[in-house]
């Protein structure tokens, strides 16, 4: 599979990921701005930085739950 | 004498909106607590106000609420209250915790090599969701909680005395226990959309400088 067909595949599954969102969500990322559900499944359609910045987030997630970010957060919970 | 707790909560869009009006809810408590509060509220939030009352009220704990990046903190409008090329050293002797995007990449780091001086804050964007229907009200909002309330348990933390890595603690602890709640099959799948927003803070939420700093 080439590196672009790997980018394409990871924003399919942020994009899909995202619909589970609230329908009146918004996303603040800061001084990056404000985003509805549909602005930011948008920017990561259209690969912007605030698409990216959303990849990164959705990432951090997924790598998370494999290296076990989770059990750290819980731990820290009890 | 009494001690002051100075708060920054510049209102100029939906975000600082939002982390100013949870801000709200610490100041009652810091007021019974005996502190002085001083809060640089909208317009307030300017440098010459901040940099003026840093010197002349000397508080042991400031907050920082508004944008922000590595390098700095903004007041209303984006205006720059600190920065690390400039006047970092005006948070030098304190505890400081910033409800702001990433300056605990850079800034927390210069501020927090100073002697007795503590620095909570993030080292990344500081994600949250909140729902539009709350814009009006937005310490009303219940998905908006799930981040502000971990933040403002570092302030309470503080306040009560503990020292910066406690209430560091105290805060992460606070997003683990919403990182749990939302693993459970109790809460609304809605709501569960708000894990990777909250994963992201609490990896992010970082101390820099001296651990056992605490307000006396």
């Amino acid at each position: 599979m080439s590196e672009n067909d790997n980018n394409n595949e990871i924003k399919n599954l942020v994009m899909t990921r995202l619909e589970t969102l609230p329908a009146d969500a918004v996303v603040s990322l800061g001084s990056n701005g404000e985003f509805t559900k549909d602005q930011i499944i948008e920017s990561v359609r259209r690969g912007d930085e605030n698409g990216k910045k959303m990849i990164e987030i959705e990432m951090t997630f997924l790598q998370g739950l494999k290296d076990g970010i989770l059990y750290e957060a819980t731990s820290f919970s009890n | 004498m009494k001690q002051h707790l100075l708060v920054t909560r510049p209102e100029y869009d939906y975000t600082t909106r939002y982390i100013s009006a949870w801000a709200k809810k610490y100041l009652k408590l810091a007021e019974q607590k005996g502190y002085a509060v001083i809060d640089l509220n909208r317009k307030r939030a300017n440098r010459k106000e901040f940099e003026s009352v840093v010197k002349k009220k000397k508080p042991t704990l400031v907050v920082l609420n508004g944008h922000g990046n590595s390098n700095e903190v903004a007041g209303e409008n984006g205006e720059t209250l600190v920065d690390i090329n400039t006047n970092a050293e005006i948070l030098a002797d304190k505890i400081t915790y910033a409800l702001s995007c990433q300056s605990a990449n850079k800034l927390g780091v210069k501020v927090g090599s100073y002697p007795d001086t503590a620095y909570i804050g993030y080292k990344e964007d500081f994600a949250f969701l909140r729902l539009e229907k709350y814009g009006r009200k937005p310490s009303e909002d219940s998905l908006a909680s799930f981040f502000l309330e971990p933040s403002n348990a570092i302030v309470v933390s503080l306040l009560k005395g503990h020292n910066a890595n406690d209430s560091y603690s105290r805060g992460k602890s606070e997003f683990a226990k919403n990182i749990e709640k939302l693993l459970t099959s109790k809460i609304k799948s809605d709501d569960s959309s708000a894990l990777r927003f909250l994963i992201w803070d609490f990896k992010h939420l970082t101390l820099c400088g001296d651990k056992n700093k605490a307000l006396v």
